[in-house]
Order: structure tokens, then C-alpha cells, then sequence
């Protein structure tokens, strides 16, 4: 693991392992989780009168939800089994709210899902976490927004949770430059979400 | 988001505390100035949420390129020729 993890610092070896997994974005871990759930999430839309299309929307705003509370330390699951249980339940009350949404009632596209979760934030929560969230889908769409090279960079930073010595040497660069190219491309992203916040 | 410049050295300061990385002076430095200084105080804020949106970006287009891998199982093509639980949903 990189030296510059954002793992939490204190107790980590009081950690289960999936729970370091999960702070590391290790991509196996990650797949092998995402892989071995999503036919049971499947069934269930699929039964309760939604698509394939929607079953993956759905799917994946649960899988993220899961990923975020694990990372939080909002949930500590012991093991897989426990994280299994948990992915399952909140997929199937994200579905139960969509389907008692208006959205639903209406017989919306499947867009609605993800309208209907951040309704449902909106109303639960207070408007400083609503103002969070509006500006992280911001710079998240800023992201998509970036180069290549910027995307590609920024991911072994802080998804892949990459050194700067790993980077530079697959990237071919010297240390100096890497920061640098870091520096830039984090600007750059700034910038963008800057742009699309005044739009 | 507010339209500062921001230098190299004042972003990698920034880095340093996100990732642990100050000694217990630096930490209490860093933090002090935070509470004070409220151009330092919005740049923290930023670099910490624009790493975040980097973060889960990052995770939605993996997740995107797993699903890819359920499906094109679910076809019929084999890929490493190791079958896990529940690849093919029936």
C-alpha cells in the first residue's frame, strides 16, 4: 500500500481486512464484492416490476453507498458476509423508495432512481450536506471533463492510493515532475468545476 | 470554490496534512492557521472535496467496467477460464 494512504491512521490493525480492502480500493476486493451481489439485486428489481437497466443504476448507487459508509467507519462489517447483508438491504429499501416515488407513480425513465436517493438525502439531512454533495457531483462532473493524462494521473493518486515513486516510475517521469504534473492537473480540475458552478 | 491561486507549495502543504503525512508541530501549525486564515481554510476545502470527487468518479467508472465483465460472461465467452460464483445471473 502507498505511503500516502488517507487509511485511517489510529487502530489500524483493530481493522478487518475487508474494511482495509475497502479503504484501499483494492480492485480485486472490489469486483469480487460487486460481482458476487449484484445477481441477488438483479432477481429482486427484476420481481418487483424494474428493468435490467434499472438494476444496475440501482445497483451501483448502492454499491457506492456501501463504499462511502465503510469508509466513513459509519459501517464496520466484520467480514464479507456482513457487507453481502448490508449491500442487499440497501439496495432494497433504495428500490422500495422508488417505487413508492412519484417518480415511479409517474412511470419515469429510470433516471428517477437517482433523483428519488437524492431527494430522500435532501429531506433527511441538513442543507450544509446537501451543499456538500451538490458540489461534490460538480467536481465530479469537472473530472469527467479533464484529459487523459489528467484522469489517468489523479487516478493512481487518490483511487488507486499510488506512491509518488510508483507513479513517476510508471509514468516514466522523475519525482520533481510528477509532483508537478500533479499540481497541474489538480488546478485544472479546480478550474473546470470553478467554470461549472458559474455556468 | 473561490478564484485563488493557489501555489504549488501551498497545495502540497494541504496534501501533506490530508495524508498524515506532518509531524505532530507541523499538524498543530497547520491547524491553527486553518481556524485563523480563511483563504487557507476554503482551499483546504476544496483540495479535500476535489480529491473526493476524484475518489468516487474513479470507483463509478470501475464499477461501469465490472458490469461490462458480468455481461460479457453472461454471453457466453470465458474469460481466464476460472468461473466465480455467480458470474451468469439465471
Amino acid at each position: 500500500m502507498a505511503e500516502s494512504t488517507t487509511a485511517p491512521m489510529q487502530n489500524t490493525f483493530a481493522f478487518p481486512q475487508i474494511v482495509h480492502a475497502i479503504h484501499a480500493n483494492d480492485e480485486k476486493v472490489l469486483k469480487a464484492l460487486y460481482v458476487n451481489n449484484f445477481c441477488k439485486i438483479e432477481t429482486l428489481v427484476l420481481k418487483n416490476s424494474g428493468s435490467r437497466e434499472q438494476a444496475k443504476d440501482l445497483y451501483q448507487e448502492a454499491f457506492i453507498t456501501v463504499w462511502k459508509n465503510v469508509k466513513k467507519n459509519k459501517f464496520l462489517p466484520k467480514n464479507e458476509t456482513a457487507i453481502n447483508g448490508y449491500l442487499y438491504t440497501i439496495a432494497k429499501y433504495k428500490w422500495m423508495d422508488y417505487l413508492r416515488s412519484p417518480a415511479y407513480k409517474k412511470r419515469d425513465s429510470y433516471h428517477a432512481i437517482n433523483e428519488t436517493a437524492s431527494q430522500i438525502a435532501s429531506a433527511e439531512s441538513e442543507n450544509e450536506y446537501v451543499e456538500h454533495d451538490k458540489k461534490l457531483s460538480l467536481a465530479m462532473e469537472a473530472f469527467e471533463e479533464l484529459g487523459e493524462a489528467c484522469k489517468s494521473l489523479l487516478t493512481r493518486f487518490y483511487f488507486e492510493k499510488k506512491s509518488m515513486k510508483e507513479i513517476a516510475d510508471e509514468l516514466q517521469l522523475d519525482a520533481a515532475s510528477t509532483r508537478n504534473k500533479k499540481y497541474r492537473c489538480m488546478q485544472k480540475l479546480r478550474g473546470l468545476a470553478l467554470e461549472m458552478s458559474e455556468l | 470554490m473561490k478564484k485563488q491561486n493557489q501555489t504549488q507549495e501551498e497545495f502540497e502543504r494541504i496534501e501533506r496534512y490530508l495524508d498524515g503525512l506532518m509531524n505532530q508541530e507541523e499538524r498543530s501549525a497547520f491547524e491553527a492557521s486553518l481556524k485563523t486564515d480563511s483563504i487557507l481554510n476554503q482551499q483546504f476545502e476544496d483540495v479535500r472535496l476535489l480529491r473526493l470527487a476524484v475518489e468516487e468518479q474513479s470507483l463509478r467508472s470501475k464499477l461501469n467496467d465490472f458490469h461490462e465483465e458480468i455481461i460479457s460472461e453472461g454471453t457466453g465467452s470465458k474469460t481466464n477460464g476460472v468461473k466465480t460464483k455467480n458470474h451468469i445471473c439465471v
